[in-house]
């Protein structure tokens, strides 16, 4: 300890930084962006083949990912944060700061938010950026990841109320619990009309928002998040009531709007197709950068029906029944299956099931044996199932009847296999007249 | 000087006007009666308050510092009743304090931690990095400033209190066993601080420390049951302590001990609690 005239020798003097920066860069604000960054990226990657390529499939994980992990994570580390001063002994000092509550509330409360917005943020970029890169059509749908961010930043400001408090530890982790229930609970219901007003809502990836769900949602989940900040630091706890009345009025447009909130996109209403093939081959417009290899993967069966009549005039991707002429596309959604990372994961397998849909019968309960030994001769024609070969071998080792099966069936495929060109496309166009008919009649015989 | 030789009163002509000022002050916590018709005033000087546990000293120190809420009487720190909300900010711009627990947040720097009490203090922010230098300079730590705090030994640790509570250099500054946790070394420079300090501003001290009384303090006020036992200067409570032949190693230790018997013998039912 010195006296003035021991001081140091004068130096520059060092500016030490707006005080909501060391809040910032020490103690727990980046540790809780980085928690955030962790449980979501984790989150997302470990079933990245559910969302990489469609931007709104992106959209709804990063979504369900943020409701239900980030927002019980924000609760928590707010609430963490809001114990601070009570552990650290430092409510005298904040207690007698010139600084209003709110403000001092607000130095230690945002950059924990922030921070775990950033993590967020970082989170949702990384998505985005692995999506673009195996994009399949569609556009980024910004609307709703700015509106979870608006939401985790209010959970963490609600958290760190809670945190003020309740002089309890279990009361982080019992938050968050209590969180995600609560959100899973509400995203899950799919009757009562409350279940507008959670923050998390389980959607189809056709459907988009209407552009002010997002910042509806906003203003009911931060509308309650500043009336509860107001009413405990604001010396005048009538101004909670400003942001409750804005928080009600958000939350009773939101729940009369019920099923309003969101609309099949008008994307997935369209589809582009191939029209050089026969049957035309459309993909809806959401993933239509993957025409190239759903046309390529159909070439082979699309090649052996040149000339055939009486086929579906086209395989079609949209939403609803397809019309009379048409036959639906092989599911491309949801993705994970099908398709992982805008890649048809078995091209061969995706023209049996293509093969399949032009046969029609899907919807008989039984056919006849001619019928079916003409049904399996045309999927082996056009494009054998990879698994033909397993079924063919277990005929083979199973009794007399499923044996004398198997002969009539191979016979049958190589009557077909061995027509010249012109008999056997007359045969398939008489084929294909009688598909969707569960009886004998007109089918050809083979 | 006799046992609660002068309570509060108007200054007379040429007299510096109080700082701080208490009249018919009580405090409550619960059912207990920390403070009972306390009549003080403090000027420009150091006042050390001397009590035992209990006595009182604390919830007097939270009181001025607005921290604890009086139960009766009137508050003036610096000529404005603390009770007065739209007052409250102005009285506590010309505050410092030290609790007796310092909380701190272990992960910023002492300039760090500095700055950002006088930002709760709203300190114009141009002035904040001189203002920050020139307080951890005070208190010995200029070459520790960019140092963590839980880098720092406890009675470093003290002396960022001290830091922050003099940041705004303040016309009053209230100290909570400041000299807790600091060597003895340490102790002597501390109250070359305080007399240093207490040249302008109006330093209360509560210490259990004589000596700290003895060497840095201009005025005397001993606290005991809630109420003022004996109000002076250090040298007039060593000569009652020499005339009343307390215990006690020190002049003062004797003449705080003669003081509070001299109190407890007088006071009607003894003690409060």
């Amino acid at each position: 300890m010195t006296l003035l005239t021991e001081r140091a020798p004068r130096q520059r003097v060092r500016r030490p930084g707006h005080p909501l920066r060391a809040e910032a860069v020490r103690g727990f604000a980046p540790w809780a962006g980085a928690a955030m960054l962790l449980t979501l990226g984790v989150a997302l990657a470990v079933g990245s083949e559910r969302w990489q390529g469609g931007w709104a499939e992106t959209r709804d994980q990063t979504h369900a990912a943020a409701m239900l992990l980030g927002v019980p994570l924000a609760l928590a580390a707010g609430c963490w944060q809001g114990g601070r001063e009570r552990r650290r002994g430092t409510g005298e000092l904040l207690a007698t700061a010139v600084r209003g509550r709110t403000a001092a509330f607000l130095a230690s409360a945002l950059p924990v938010a922030l921070w775990l917005a950033a993590g967020y943020a970082v989170a949702t970029a990384l998505a985005l950026l692995a999506t673009w890169y195996r994009a399949m059509g569609d556009r980024p749908h910004l609307g709703t990841p700015l509106g979870d961010a608006a939401v985790l930043v209010c959970a963490a400001l609600t958290g760190q109320v809670v945190g003020r408090l309740v002089a309890w530890r279990p009361a982080a982790p019992l938050l968050a619990a209590a969180g995600y229930v609560v959100l899973g609970v509400a995203g899950h219901d799919r009757r009562g009309s409350a279940r507008y007003l959670s923050p998390f809502v389980e959607t189809s990836s056709t459907s988009v928002p209407v552009w002010w769900q997002p910042w509806a949602t906003v203003a009911w989940a931060g509308g309650l998040a500043a009336a509860a900040v107001l009413a405990y630091t604001a010396r005048r706890r009538a101004v909670a009531l400003l942001p409750l009345v804005a928080a009600a009025a958000a939350g009773t447009l939101l729940v009369q709007t019920g099923d309003g909130l969101w609309h099949t996109a008008p994307l997935a209403r369209r589809q582009v197709c191939d029209t050089s093939t026969t049957p035309q081959i459309c993909v809806n417009a959401r993933y239509k950068e993957l025409l190239p290899q759903v046309t390529e993967a159909l070439s082979g069966m699309t090649g052996r029906l040149e000339g055939v009549e009486n086929l579906p005039v086209r395989f079609e991707d949209l939403p609803g029944r397809p019309g009379p002429d048409e036959v639906e596309l092989p599911m491309i959604t949801p993705i994970g299956w099908s398709v992982v990372r805008g890649r048809l994961t078995d091209p061969e397998e995706y023209a049996w099931a293509a093969g399949m849909t032009l046969q029609g019968r899907g919807d008989c309960d039984e056919v006849p044996r001619r019928v079916a030994r003409a049904d399996d001769a045309v999927e082996h024609y056009l494009a054998p199932s990879p698994l033909r070969r397993q079924f063919d071998e277990q005929y083979a080792r199973g009794d007399a009847a499923e044996r004398a099966a198997l002969r009539e069936r191979l016979a049958a495929r190589e009557r077909l296999a061995s027509m010249g060109d012109e008999e056997r496309r007359a045969w398939l166009s008489a084929y294909f007249a009688t598909r969707d008919e569960c009886g004998r009649n007109g089918v050809p015989e083979l | 000087m006799s046992p609660v030789s002068h309570l509060a009163s108007r200054p007379s002509p040429g007299e510096p006007a109080a700082a701080v000022r208490t009249a018919g002050l009580r405090v409550r916590h619960r059912r207990t009666v920390a403070l009972d018709s306390v009549d003080l005033d403090f000027g420009p000087g150091v006042h050390g308050l001397l009590g035992p546990n209990g006595a009182g000293k604390t919830s007097l120190i939270r009181v001025l510092a607005t921290v604890a809420e009086p139960s009766g009487g009137r508050v003036e720190i610096l000529g404005h009743d603390i009770r007065d909300h739209r007052r409250r900010g102005e009285v506590r711009r010309g505050l410092g304090y030290l609790p007796q627990d310092f909380g701190y947040y272990p992960g910023f720097t002492v300039r760090e931690f500095v700055a950002y009490v006088a930002w709760l203090k709203e300190m114009p922010a141009d002035g904040v990095p001189a203002a920050v230098e020139r307080a951890v300079a005070r208190v010995g730590l200029a070459d520790r400033i960019d140092a963590k705090v839980r880098r720092l030994s406890g009675g470093m640790i003290r002396r960022v209190g001290i830091a922050q509570a003099v940041v705004n250099e303040p016309p009053v500054l209230l100290l909570d066993e400041p000299t807790a946790g600091l060597d003895p070394e340490q102790r002597v420079e501390f109250r070359e601080l305080l007399r240093e300090l207490g040249v302008s501003s109006t330093v209360i001290v509560s210490t259990h420390l004589v000596e700290d009384v003895a060497a840095a303090c201009t005025e005397v006020t001993l606290v005991d049951a809630g109420r003022v036992a004996y109000r002076g200067t250090p040298p007039s409570l060593a000569a009652l302590g020499e005339s009343e032949g307390g215990p006690g190693d020190h002049p003062i230790e004797r003449g705080y001990t003669a003081a509070l018997r001299a109190h407890r013998a007088s006071a009607p039912g003894g003690a409060l609690r």
